[in-house]
């Protein structure tokens, strides 16, 4: 079974390995995101940093959204979501390991430049490890809940524009939390309540999440 | 009982069962809304801190009320037509998605309404307000998806699936919200929108929400029967049915 | 050799609808193991959503299908016995040739060993571009990739679409040998052509699907 998902992990990887130029997509687009908001609001060192905890993850809501297009797209054009389906294996252990690959080259590269763009723009430096957990956390869930909504929409053509409005208002509870931690620790107040809620939510979408998965992917199929 | 709810799974079964079922429930919604507004505006007393404004009440409440309650009828919809693949349970998710918007469209503006006389301003960013809002966006990815898959069958189950996800997750978002307001608004000094009810306002709030249900039911009825008259449209049955008309 | 007890995938009263139109109904068939159904029918026929149907990638709109007599839908033990190659064939193009067998057989749950890997990629004529990226080869390249994967994988039914596209005629003579090999062995075919395979007429099973007017 763990098998198995290490082998899609495996072959996903490979496969974003040969088209490096798209793994560093999210990043740019992260990176470019961010800039702007200093243009766009102010370069004030005090008012920036007081933005910077709700800036840093509305921006990281965006990148894992543009990034979520693609994962099962791929698949879908090849013929390899019909292979997958003729395989002995549970659908949804498949599809985890899809997830889990995805979220392997698209959140972890965030746990670097989320922190760094966070200090361009001003974020107190004692946020800084609050912040690396809260993406820690965050991030898998908006990979999951996700690709619920990739599953249901790469099938269709003009769905990559639905896919925001499905999946955004999913985001909110992981926007919420993760982005009061962040202000929490930047005020020097406890922040374990807030990480412990995405500890929970995490767990319900790892839980919940493959099926759902499994399941929308076999509709888009048909 | 088996029997019978596999009748009313057959499309021209429930097209001419619903058929008879309409004009009944409209007359009831009007009677019920002529007595709840009647009362409500009228009848009802002044409250002693927001003036006739409140009033505006017997048609929030409601609407907030069936925004929610709208979307569970859906999100039960889409799990029978996710288990039992029915079309009629399909057809209810997509109807539903459109009822439901109106209603929650309508809490919005009558809640933005409400706002400016209590609060000076149409927009708050109030926890139930926002979760309004959000929800609204849930409603708008279902009506969304007929649009962008043309393939009916699969474009209801793609929405049930939604629906389901929603619901599982709208408890999650409304206390997210919930919890988010009361962190950033913790020294606002608002006038509670809900006033504490006295009996005297309360009746004629419950015969609007009643009123409400039938409306929505009403509604249901009217946009599904049209629906099945579409999808069926090559059918012998329903060129019978409109030839007759 | 065992004899095997036959095995039966069958069709009843199906019925199929695109986008409101109907493409067939009424349309039933039994095919036993050892037999193949050849399935004919002009552009828009409704041939690719048949076999689709039969894979059990998509359900009819009306009737049922299925695999000794058990419902082929939530019918674990039949997933595992199909192997399907249509017009593409999840073969992807930024893996090699071997990577992309060596894939697909761990994703099917089979255990190869590389020695036969490398017999099949032979076998379909692709042992100098085994180490080749499979977007550079060709179309009939590719399609003999596919087709690869069913002589690895031995499954008992092989749903094909349009098999023989791109594929040159020597390779063709070939590919028909190991279609009437697969029989032999109580196989199960299911193909949808546009020429005439050359398969002993007693093992033939025809569906028209006519095009609809």
């Amino acid at each position: 079974m763990l098998s198995v998902v290490l082998t899609v992990i495996q072959r996903d990887l490979l496969l974003a390995f040969r088209r490096r130029a798209d793994l560093m997509n999210p990043v740019l687009f992260y990176v470019i995101v961010a800039t702007l908001f200093p243009l766009g609001v102010s370069p004030d060192v005090e008012f920036l940093g007081r933005l910077a905890p709700g800036l840093v993850w509305v921006t990281t809501l965006l990148a894992a959204l543009i990034s979520m297009e693609s994962i099962f797209r791929q698949d879908f054009d090849d013929g390899s979501i019909e292979q997958l389906f003729l395989s002995p294996h549970p659908f949804s252990m498949l599809v985890f390991g899809k997830v889990a690959a995805h979220w392997l080259i698209t959140g972890v590269p965030m746990l670097v430049i989320v922190p760094l763009m966070a200090l361009l723009l001003h974020l107190p430096v004692q946020a800084i490890p609050v912040l690396w957990a809260t993406i820690l956390l965050g991030t898998p869930i908006l990979s999951l809940v996700g690709a619920i909504g990739a599953a249901l929409t790469s099938g269709f053509r003009g769905g990559g524009i639905l896919l925001g409005l499905l999946v955004l208002p999913l985001y909110v509870p992981v926007l919420i939390f993760a982005s009061s931690a962040v202000s929490a620790a930047v005020d020097g107040l406890a922040v374990s309540g807030h990480l412990a809620m995405l500890g929970a939510g995490l767990i319900l979408a790892l839980v919940l999440a493959p099926f759902a998965i499994g399941a929308s992917l076999k509709i888009s199929m048909s | 009982m088996w029997k019978y709810l596999h009748r009313l799974s057959s499309l021209k079964y429930c097209y001419e069962w619903s058929g008879k079922w309409v004009p009944w429930l409209l007359g009831v919604t009007a009677v019920l809304m002529l007595v709840g507004l009647y009362w409500g505006l009228l009848v009802a007393p002044t409250d002693y801190q927001q003036g006739e404004s409140y009033r505006i009440m017997y048609i929030h409440v409601p609407s907030a009320w069936m925004s929610m309650f709208v979307y569970a009828v859906m999100a039960g919809a889409g799990f029978v037509a996710l288990v039992w693949k029915t079309k009629l349970s399909e057809i209810i998710v997509s109807e539903c998605a459109v009822i439901g918007a109106m209603f929650t469209a309508l809490a919005l503006i009558t809640g933005m309404l409400w706002g400016k006389p209590t609060w000076g301003t149409y927009w708050l960013w109030d926890a139930r307000l926002t979760s309004e809002l959000i929800l609204l966006f849930l409603y708008f990815g279902i009506i969304a998806i007929h649009s962008v898959i043309e393939e009916p069958r699969t474009a209801g189950r793609v929405a049930s699936i939604l629906a389901i996800i929603g619901i599982i997750n709208i408890p999650i978002i409304h206390y997210s919200v919930t919890w988010w307001s009361s962190l950033h608004q913790p020294n606002m000094q608002l006038v509670s929108k809900t006033p504490s009810v006295h009996p005297s306002m309360l009746y004629p709030l419950l015969v609007m929400a009643v009123a409400f249900q039938m409306y929505f039911v009403s509604l249901l009825f009217i946009r599904m029967r049209n629906e099945i008259l579409y999808r069926e449209r090559l059918t012998k049955w329903v060129k019978k049915a409109l030839a007759g008309h | 050799m065992p004899i095997q007890e036959p095995r039966v995938l069958k069709a009843q009263d199906l019925k199929c609808s695109r986008g409101g139109t109907e493409l067939f109904s009424d349309l039933g068939f039994s095919v036993v193991s050892g037999e193949s159904l050849v399935v004919k029918g002009g552009n828009g026929s409704g041939k690719t959503s048949l076999l689709r149907i039969l894979c059990g990638f998509n359900h009819p709109a009306e009737g049922k299908v299925t695999w000794c007599s058990q419902s082929i839908y939530g019918h674990d033990e039949y997933r595992q016995q199909v192997s399907y190659v249509g017009h593409q064939s999840g073969v992807k193009p930024d893996l090699t040739v071997l990577e992309n067998l060596d894939f697909m057989q761990r994703l099917a749950g089979a255990s190869s060993q590389e020695s036969e890997i490398k017999e099949a990629v032979r076998f379909v004529g692709l042992f100098r571009q085994r180490n080749m990226m499979t977007g550079k080869l060709s179309a009939g390249q590719k399609r003999r990739l596919a087709l690869a994967k069913l002589q690895l994988q031995q499954r008992i039914v092989w749903v094909l679409d349009e098999p023989l596209t791109a594929l040159d005629k020597e390779f063709i003579g070939e590919f028909e040998q190991v279609l009437k090999n697969h029989l032999d062995n109580h196989g199960i075919l299911v193909v949808t052509t546009h020429r005439e395979l050359k398969i002993p007429e007693y093992r033939v099973k025809r569906v028209n699907l006519s095009p609809s007017c």
